[in-house]
C-alpha cells in the first residue's frame, strides 16, 4: 500500500509540476480574451500587408510598422477594407536588430486575429504577443482556426494588488473563428 | 476502492510507466542543452527566417549600470543594487569557473535615463512606465530586455533592461515572503540570460512560429512535455509563481556561458562604459563545443531520486558607482 501511495503521489507530483506552472521572460499581466477584449480599442482579423522597420527620430530605437487592411471588425467599427497600422518596438534596420523578447511577429500575407489598442493611425497590440492570434485555414473544410498568441518570450502573472499567487488565467486554446467571434460578442454585450 | 489484488496490479502497472515516462523524457534530452539567440531577416517575399547567426557579445567585459531610484517604493537601494548584484555575477566569470565573460555592475543614483542604442547597458526602472499617449508602450509588461546586435556578425553593441516600477510588483522573495509578488533577482537573472545572447530553451506548438535547435542542434522539446532538467533551467520560459529558483542558474545554464564565452578565447576588451562597440564582420567569436548524442546522464540522478521516492516511499526533499558616478546611501 505504501509503494503503491508514494507512486501515485510522484504521479501527482510531477503532473502538478507541469500543469501549474504559470506561462515566462518578458514579464507581462496575463490576459485571457476577456481582458484583452475590455482593454482593445480595436478587435479585428486582418490581412498583413506590410512590416517595415525603422530607427526613431532620435536614432536610439529601432520601431516597426505594420499596415494591415482589415477583414472584419468585431470592436472598434473600422470597415473592411480599411487600414490599421501597427507601431511597436523592435525590428530590424540595415546591419543592425534590435531585439526586443516577447513582442509580436508579423509576417506579411498572414490573416491574424489582433487585440490593438489606440488610433488606426497608430496602434500597438495589447499585452504584447498575447494580443495577436495566428489564423490557419483548414483546406478542406475553408474554416478559419484562431490559434495560440506566441507565449515564448512571455512570463505571464496575475494583476498586482489581488494578494494572491499570479496564477495563469484560463488558458487560451485554439478554437474556430466563429467560436471566437461569438465569445468576443458576448464579452462586449456584457460591457456598460 | 480497488481490492488488495487491483491495488497490487495497479502498483505493478505504475511503476514501469514512471520510469518509461522518466527513461523517454532523460533520453530525449541532450546533457547540456541550451538555446542561443539566433538572428532572423526578411526573405524576398517578405517571410522572416533564421539567419545562421548567433546574438554574442565579442568582449569581455560588459558594463552596465543599474539606476535603483525609481523602485524605491517597493525595495531599498542595498536591495536592489545587490539583486542586479547577484542576477550579474550569476553569469559571470565570478560565479562560473572557466569563462572570461564579466559583466561589470555599477549603481547610479542619477535620474533614470532614456535607454535605447546609446553604448550604455543600463537596468532601469521607470515610474510612470509609461508616457501619455505612447501607444508603442507595452502597457501590460513588468519587464523588458532589448538587445542590439549586428545583423550579419551577430555582435551585441548595446543591451537594456526595463523594469516597471509602477505597478507594486517587485519584492526580495527570500527576506521578505510576499503573495502576488515576483522575485527581482529571479527576474533579472533570466533577463540577464537573454542580454548575453540566449533564447529559451523549448518551444510551444501552434504559438512559437519556429521550432528551434539547442547547441547540439536538436530540436528543442515542447515547453509542455520538457524534461525536470529544462523545466528547471533559468532559461526555461515558464517560472510558477512566486519562484526564486531561477536565482541559480543550472548545468544547461552554466554550459552556455563555458561554450559562448571559454576563458580560452577571452578577446581582452574591456571598453568603458559609454565606448561605441564596432561591428565584427564575421561570425567567429564563437567556438561552441557541441554535445554529441543525446545522452540520459544529465537525468540520472533525477531518474535514481525519483525511483527512490516511487519504491521506499520517502521523500527527499560592483561594484558602486559609474556614469555620472554618484554614491549610494
Amino acid at each position: 500500500m505504501g509503494k503503491l501511495r508514494s507512486t501515485f503521489v510522484l504521479f501527482a507530483f510531477a503532473f502538478a509540476g507541469l500543469l501549474s506552472r504559470a506561462g515566462h521572460a518578458s514579464l507581462v499581466l496575463a490576459l485571457d480574451t476577456n481582458e484583452l477584449t475590455k482593454r482593445a480599442d480595436h478587435i479585428a482579423v486582418a490581412d498583413v500587408l506590410s512590416v517595415q522597420s525603422a530607427w526613431d527620430q532620435s536614432h536610439k530605437k529601432i520601431f516597426t510598422t505594420i499596415e494591415l487592411s482589415v477583414v472584419e471588425s468585431w470592436k472598434g467599427g473600422t470597415q473592411p477594407a480599411s487600414h490599421i497600422t501597427v507601431v511597436q518596438p523592435g525590428g530590424t534596420v540595415g546591419d543592425i536588430a534590435m531585439t526586443v523578447f516577447g513582442m509580436s511577429h508579423f509576417t506579411p500575407g498572414e490573416r491574424t486575429l489582433v487585440f490593438l489598442r489606440g488610433t488606426t493611425g497608430a496602434a500597438g497590440v495589447v499585452g504584447m504577443a498575447q494580443g495577436k492570434r495566428p489564423m490557419t485555414r483548414d483546406a478542406a473544410s475553408g474554416k478559419w482556426t484562431v490559434g495560440l498568441s506566441n507565449s515564448a518570450g512571455l512570463e505571464r502573472v496575475s494583476p498586482a494588488g489581488n494578494n494572491k499567487p499570479s496564477t495563469s488565467p484560463a488558458i487560451e486554446v485554439p478554437r474556430s473563428l466563429d467560436d471566437m467571434r461569438g465569445q468576443v460578442q458576448q464579452i462586449l454585450k456584457a460591457q456598460p | 476502492m480497488p481490492g488488495r489484488e487491483g491495488r497490487g496490479l495497479i502498483a505493478r502497472l505504475a511503476l514501469p510507466a514512471l520510469l518509461a515516462t522518466l527513461g523517454s523524457w532523460a533520453l530525449a534530452t541532450p546533457a547540456h542543452a541550451y538555446v542561443r539567440y539566433q538572428l532572423e531577416k526578411k526573405d524576398k517575399a517578405g517571410v522572416f527566417e533564421l539567419t545562421g547567426v548567433f546574438e554574442q557579445w565579442k568582449q569581455t567585459c560588459i558594463p552596465l549600470v543599474v539606476y535603483p531610484n525609481d523602485l524605491a517604493s517597493e525595495m531599498t537601494t542595498d536591495e536592489v543594487v545587490g539583486a542586479a548584484s547577484a542576477a550579474t555575477d550569476a553569469w559571470s566569470k565570478t560565479g562560473i569557473s572557466g569563462t572570461y565573460l564579466d559583466i561589470e555592475l555599477s549603481s547610479s543614483l542619477d535620474v533614470t535615463p532614456v535607454t535605447g542604442q546609446d553604448t550604455y547597458h543600463d537596468i532601469v526602472f521607470k515610474n510612470p512606465w509609461c508616457d501619455a499617449g505612447d501607444t508603442t508602450c507595452q502597457q501590460e509588461a513588468l519587464a523588458i530586455t532589448s538587445v542590439w546586435a549586428g545583423q550579419t556578425s551577430g555582435t551585441i553593441i548595446d543591451a537594456d533592461i526595463e523594469v516597471n516600477a509602477q505597478n507594486d510588483f517587485w519584492a526580495d522573495l527570500v527576506t521578505h515572503p510576499a503573495l502576488g509578488k515576483q522575485d527581482l533577482q529571479n527576474a533579472l537573472t533570466h533577463e540577464m540570460g537573454h542580454l548575453i545572447g540566449l533564447d529559451h530553451n523549448c518551444y510551444t506548438p501552434g504559438s512559437d512560429p519556429v521550432q528551434m535547435v539547442d547547441n547540439a542542434g536538436v530540436l528543442v522539446p515542447d515547453c509542455a512535455g520538457a524534461s525536470a532538467d529544462i523545466m528547471n533551467d533559468v532559461m526555461y520560459t515558464q517560472a510558477e509563481p512566486g519562484d526564486i529558483s531561477k536565482r541559480t542558474l543550472k548545468p544547461d545554464d552554466i554550459q552556455a556561458v563555458l561554450d559562448i564565452y571559454p576563458l580560452a578565447n577571452d578577446p581582452h576588451v574591456c571598453p568603458p562604459s559609454g565606448t561605441n562597440v564596432s561591428l565584427a564582420t564575421s561570425n567567429d567569436g564563437c567556438h561552441c563545443a557541441v554535445d554529441g548524442a543525446p545522452s540520459a546522464a544529465g537525468a540520472l540522478p533525477v531518474l535514481a531520486l525519483l525511483l527512490g521516492v516511487a519504491v521506499r516511499g520517502r521523500r527527499s526533499n560592483k561594484r558602486q558607482d559609474a556614469r555620472n558616478a554618484t554614491s549610494g546611501p
